[in-house]
């Protein structure tokens, strides 16, 4: 029998280390009995789970009944006013963000975010471009701050799955994108001349910024890191 | 309830779920069931026809095994099951991983094999450990008969010759809940150690063969009990561990479930116990392991008071019993029961810790016998799951752990070796 030399309990004759300590066995007197069955099976057990393509493919086809039901009603009862565009454009915009990822095999982040990018940008640009100012509007504040967004997710993206991360540099990193997407919108919306808007956004820019400046200063502070981790744990 | 209102809906065709038992379904995810393994391992290898042969012929012994759970529109209930019995297979490194109802012939139990073990995990909703260690013992014992040897019944060995008796499918919650007295059973939320989770459906199980002899004689001088002497040495690892972790200091809890057929005269095979509370707040200072024992036996034996346990037991039929609740949809029901799983479950407990006793087998039986093990479910916050149980002086303590770490059961089983007890660790880890 083989005992541990950091645990002192007796181990399995079969066991190649302790379950402890991981510890490997060494008994010169007494070799592994390689032979004899192990006290646990080795074999795990991991059950279907439901195919989640399946259940996409379904969502979709649920997805698409009321989609074509609007169309057929639009186009024989009122085909001068194509109110139809906005339940498609909704409809496809959900199916994009929620159902597309279950079709992959293996999520791509990247891929997914840029196609999430373009159906909001084709969204916007269907819903609201015409109510809200047509094509100047949205080329010259909609466009430019939705790209910005997106980068900045990218960016942030691309800076997590890099390694692990402390929560308070994630904050920083939140409130950088913020300050710059935001930023964008104020030099969009100055160009624009739409003033009013920006007064609010630049008083939340600033606002950010100022955040940005707390999260900056906790970063380095070990001391301070510790006492948010203390007040703030979940 | 009246006893002659029980026999009415009691038939064999169906069962309704006993009063513990109906939150188990509702419980039931893809990755988390509220199963538990009870093993038999005896000195020889195991031969898999000869055990399905056993457990054909034992299952008309167990009506309350022998089912399925159907939905009602209202409530889950227990529904005979068509099929003699399930089939038996070669052991799983994860034991006790989700139960889906459809599966394994709709059986609500997995009976494996794996070297000389036979093990059965069962689905809480069918008994508790009482009654799938008896399951367990028929079993093991119809396989000695059928290899030719002469095992009589009694003791843990049910006689597989008579038929059941009708006090083994009463749900005796419904009988014995007679308190008017208004419990309280809101606890705050715990210390739940931190780690790195194990994948979906995985666990890490580790047991510590001890002798039974020798624990005891060393829970006996410090004049508690072994399960109060394992239950404080959990408190000290787990305060210990959160004074390290440096982090606000929360209450630390052992969950410990008591046989109420010791308090009541009981005989079902059903559900019958209750979960009872240890709890040691570190705010009011440092404990010391002696401190620790004190407190443990106290806090136990005050709460082991068939009074309080009446009017706990009361007060969840009282809850079954709730006309809104009644007739809620089961639907409606799933989700809520969802939703608090969710959000709340193992919040009030830091170690599970359930000491199933000593299992007695005839003398003719003993012989063939090595030990039995007892391995609870993988918590979804709890780090210790522990399940203990003895037979022939051999202790089994087993900690089933859904994270990575194991410093709890390296804590444990030093602690216990350092006060002078021989420990054998049997480990599924690689």
């Amino acid at each position: 029998m083989s005992y541990c030399v950091n645990c002192g309990v007796e181990l399995d004759s079969t066991a190649k280390k302790c379950a402890l300590c991981d510890t490997p066995v060494y008994n010169p007197s007494q070799a592994q009995k390689t032979d004899e069955p192990t006290p646990f099976s080795k074999v795990p057990v991991v059950p279907k789970s439901i195919k989640q393509k399946f259940v996409a493919l379904i969502v979709t086809y649920i997805l698409l009944i009321p989609n074509i039901v609007c169309v057929l009603i639009n186009l024989f009862v009122n085909p001068q006013n194509l109110w139809f565009v906005y339940v498609l454009s909704s409809s496809f915009l959900v199916w994009v963000v929620a159902i597309f990822p279950f079709f992959t095999r293996k999520l791509h982040p990247y891929i997914m975010w840029a196609f999430d990018t373009v159906t909001i940008a084709l969204y916007v640009f269907v819903f609201h471009a015409k109510n809200l100012g047509g094509p100047k509007w949205y080329l010259g504040i909609a466009l430019p701050t939705i790209l910005i967004i997106s980068l900045c997710v990218l960016v942030y993206i691309y800076w997590v799955r890099k390694r692990k991360r402390h929560w308070t540099s994630k904050m920083l990193h939140i409130f950088i994108d913020l300050v710059i997407s935001l930023s964008v919108l104020c030099v969009c919306l100055f160009f624009a001349e739409h003033m009013i808007t920006f007064d609010v956004f630049i008083v939340i820019d600033a606002c950010c910024l100022a955040i940005v400046f707390f999260w900056l200063y906790s970063n380095r502070s070990k001391k301070l890191r510790a006492w948010l981790a203390k007040k703030m744990f979940v | 309830m009246s006893d002659k209102k029980l026999k009415s809906f009691q038939s064999p065709e169906w069962f309704r779920l006993d009063n513990a038992g109906i939150l188990f379904p509702g419980q039931n995810t893809r990755n988390w069931s509220n199963l538990f393994r009870v093993s038999i391992e005896l000195k020889e290898e195991i031969d898999p026809v000869i055990l399905k042969q056993a457990l054909e012929n034992i299952m008309p012994r167990f009506p309350g095994f022998n089912v399925r759970l159907r939905k009602g529109l209202f409530w889950y209930y227990l529904e005979k099951n068509p099929v003699k019995s399930p089939s038996v297979a070669p052991d799983v490194k994860n034991p006790c991983y989700r139960m889906n109802f459809k599966e394994s012939e709709r059986f609500l139990f997995r009976v494996y094999y794996h070297g000389n073990h036979i093990a059965v995990d069962l689905f809480h909703a069918v008994s508790d450990g009482y009654g799938n260690s008896r399951f367990v013992c028929t079993l093991a014992a119809e396989y000695l008969r059928l290899k030719g040897n002469n095992i009589p019944c009694g003791e843990f060995i049910k006689d597989i010759s008579a038929p059941a008796p009708e006090k083994e499918l009463l749900d005796d919650f419904h009988k014995f809940a007679t308190s008017k007295a208004k419990a309280n059973i809101t606890d705050k939320h715990v210390y739940h150690p931190d780690g790195i989770k194990m994948p979906k459906q995985m666990v890490n199980i580790t047991c510590g063969i001890m002798s039974f002899k020798e624990v005891h004689a060393i829970a006996k001088a410090k004049g508690v009990t072994v399960t109060e002497f394992f239950a404080a040495i959990m408190l000290d690892i787990h305060l210990r561990k959160q004074l390290r972790e440096n982090r606000k200091q929360k209450e630390v809890s052992v969950q410990i479930p008591v046989n109420l057929r010791n308090i009541y005269p009981s005989q079902t095979m059903r559900n019958f116990s209750i979960c009872l509370m240890v709890k040691i707040d570190p705010t009011y200072g440092e404990y010391t392991f002696d401190e620790l024992l004190t407190q443990v036996a106290y806090q136990l034996r005050l709460a082991r008071d068939e009074k309080k346990i009446n009017a706990t037991i009361s007060k969840h039929v009282r809850i079954e019993k709730n006309p809104v609740l009644k007739f809620m949809p089961l639907v409606v029901k799933n989700v809520a029961l969802a939703v608090a799983t969710m959000v709340g479950a193992e919040q009030t407990t830091t170690v599970y810790l359930s000491n199933l006793g000593e299992i007695t087998l005839p003398e003719e039986m003993v012989p063939f016998v090595e030990k039995a093990l007892f391995v609870p479910c993988a918590g979804m916050r709890t780090a210790a799951r522990c399940g203990v149980v003895s037979f022939n002086d051999k202790l089994v303590f087993t900690i089933a752990n859904s994270f990575k770490e194991n410093d709890i059961e390296r804590e444990f089983f030093t602690t216990l070796v350092k006060m002078g007890v021989h420990v054998k660790i049997q480990s599924n880890r690689e």
